[in-house]
């Protein structure tokens, strides 16, 4: 049920964040995609009232470490903010939000 | 009565008070070089004085002998008062208290060894009366009292010899004071059992060098015993302040280890204690770091080998994919490190202080790496500069967003650290715990920043590793060794730096030169 939703919500935008007010990593990761250009949402889960079932199905998908922030891009989970960054320092970010239609640049 | 007496004969009479008062002033006031307060001693129980109070009678005597020789005239007086001395002492001997008995006794001995004031130290051929005139001499008593308290005297006289540091004040005054006395009824002794001049032939044996050298010296003599006590007061203070000091500093000592191990068998601590490398996450950290870093040297001595040596490509990719892997269990370690003390790898104490000094976040700074390897690496593709020039671009907005990140928190912990109320006001203790609570909350965000910044830091060795070639990849490796070896050595350099004006100059055996700027040419590495 709480996947679903993720899954509908991820797909409503082509970068879309999981994140919470109270996650500074969360900050990070919107401020790279700002400086890539690129517009983002963000779904903060604490200020949701589902927020916690959206969390666990998260963790689930993520795995180990903080279910936020979670990225999805052109509606597929990317990942935490180590693999976000991992993609883009090989330079495989950009072409993936290109793909998504989030850069056209 | 006594005092007057005293006093008017009395050349010392300039004496601070308590030696006037205890008297034997002669005794304490005469040449006591060694002790300066054999008041103290008497009736103070002081520890140093111990053992000198006998020597002091000694000396006092060879002054009343002295003293005798020069002035015959007191003599009278002397002699006028000792039956007086004596009979005081011995009317004051059944008291056992402590107080009037010196008072009278002191202004006896002021009064018998009075005029003996004369500093002179005794000639040593001199020995009439010896440290322990009780034990050779017989004594002829007067009074009845007056046997007891020589009979007293000559017991307690030799186990006070020995037991004098270890005796309570009062026992030790009673033998200070039946010695002093027993000394004084003998001194009183020797006139009514034998005749005057027997005592002027003894005086006469050594007035003529007494007389040569005592009266002379007097107001010299007097300083020097007076310096001489205070001397020998001030040390006896200052040992007593630093047995104080190693006491106390021996309690702190097992109170800290007593909290050392308390502190290890509650497991881990975060954050540690404010002496820095105290918790056991870091100081098992540093441990694993510097195990490391010798694995790493030795990785980096088998590279430089291999490159050297011309090994086939084949070869190189394997220990360069080592060293890698290498590499990564750095993070790995730096990871757990950081969760259990973030502090310790942020404020960079694991490493050495010319690192911290570039420290980003836990450790180097990608960008700032990739700058300073760049032109090692020549000659590069244009290939491989636009992979490099893109994964410097990547690298510096990934290093930019955690930055950002971490300003963010750093500001939301500022506020919340400010508290709610107002910080000059009186701390509402509720809502200081409720905002120790948030900041912790927020701190824990800590660790994370610093476990995404290892991450950059390992990307972009990965990624490096795959843009270059191998023979470029093993110069890569060794260069950030080499890099980070360097600036261990700064550090090194910096803490031994000589902060004289000269110093020899490493590279030109023996030669000196001008150190007063690090203008030479191995200080200007970087």
């Amino acid at each position: 049920m709480a996947a679903e939703r993720v899954k509908r919500l991820a797909s409503e935008r082509a970068v879309v964040i999981f994140g919470a007010s109270n996650c500074y990593m969360c900050h990070a990761v919107q401020t790279l995609f700002t400086q890539l250009g690129v517009s983002w949402t963000v779904h903060e889960l604490d200020k949701d009232p589902r927020g916690k079932d959206v969390e666990r199905a998260l963790a689930g998908m993520v795995g180990r470490g903080p279910p936020v922030p979670t990225v999805f891009i052109g509606g597929a989970l990317v990942g935490p903010t180590d693999r976000v960054m991992s993609l883009h320092l090989s330079g495989q970010l950009v072409p993936l939000l290109r793909q998504a239609g989030a850069l056209w640049l | 009565m006594e005092e007057a007496s005293s006093s008017s004969g009395h050349p010392r009479h300039g004496d601070p008070p308590p030696h006037h008062v205890l008297g034997y002033g002669g005794f304490h006031g005469g040449a006591m070089p060694n002790h300066s307060m054999p008041s103290a001693t008497f009736f103070e129980q002081d520890g140093g004085g111990g053992g000198a109070y006998f020597g002091e009678l000694e000396e006092a005597f060879m002054h009343q002998v002295a003293t005798f020789s020069s002035s015959g005239g007191r003599r009278a007086a002397h002699q006028q008062q000792t039956p007086t001395a004596t009979s005081t002492i011995a009317h004051h001997h059944g008291h056992s208290n402590a107080m009037p008995f010196p008072s009278t006794v002191a202004a006896t001995a002021t009064a018998v060894v009075a005029v003996a004031a004369g500093g002179a130290r005794p000639p040593p051929t001199l020995d009439i009366f010896p440290a322990w005139p009780m034990a050779s001499l017989s004594l002829h008593h007067t009074p009845k009292e007056g046997s007891n308290v020589t009979a007293d005297s000559t017991d307690s006289e030799s186990s006070s010899k020995n037991n004098m540091n270890k005796d309570s004040s009062d026992h030790h005054h009673q033998q200070g004071l039946v010695g002093v006395v027993t000394v004084a009824s003998q001194f009183h002794q020797i006139p009514e059992q034998y005749q005057p001049q027997h005592h002027q032939q003894k005086m006469a044996t050594s007035s003529t060098h007494s007389d040569r050298t005592g009266k002379a010296l007097d107001p010299k003599t007097t300083r020097r015993l007076a310096q001489n006590r205070e001397a020998a007061r001030k040390s006896r203070l200052r040992k007593k302040a630093y047995i104080q000091q190693l006491e106390s500093g021996k309690l702190k000592l097992a109170q800290l280890e007593q909290d050392l191990q308390r502190a290890r068998s509650q497991g881990l601590l975060v954050g540690g204690a404010p002496g820095g490398n105290s918790s056991a996450g870091a100081a098992m950290f540093d441990a694993e770091y510097n195990r490391w870093l010798d694995d790493d040297s030795r990785r980096m001595v088998e590279l430089r080998g291999g490159l050297h040596a011309h090994l086939p490509d084949s070869d190189l990719r394997a220990i360069i994919d080592d060293a890698l892997n290498h590499y990564d269990e750095l993070f790995r370690l730096k990871g757990a490190a950081a969760r259990t003390d973030v502090f310790h790898l942020i404020t960079g104490m694991w490493a050495t202080p010319a690192e911290r000094c570039f420290l980003w976040m836990g450790g180097f700074r990608p960008s700032d790496l990739l700058k300073t390897l760049v032109p090692q690496l020549d000659p590069l593709t244009e290939q491989q500069m636009v992979g490099i020039c893109g994964l410097e671009q990547s690298l510096l907005q990934a290093e930019e967003a955690l930055t950002q990140g971490l300003e963010q928190l750093h500001q939301s912990l500022a506020v919340t650290v400010a508290g709610s109320g107002c910080l000059a006001d009186d701390a509402n203790i509720g809502s200081f715990m409720g905002d120790m609570a948030v900041a912790l909350g927020k701190l824990s965000n800590l660790e994370g920043f610093v476990i995404q910044a290892d991450n950059l830091r390992q990307q972009t060795l990965h990624q490096m590793h795959r843009i270059l070639t191998v023979r470029q990849a093993a110069r890569c490796f060794l260069a950030i060794g080499e890099y980070h070896n360097r600036l261990r050595a700064l550090s090194s350099l910096w803490a031994s730096r000589p902060r004289e004006i000269l110093m020899p100059d490493e590279g030109n055996c023996g030669q000196l030169s001008i150190a007063a700027h690090p203008s030479e040419s191995q200080y200007s590495a970087f």
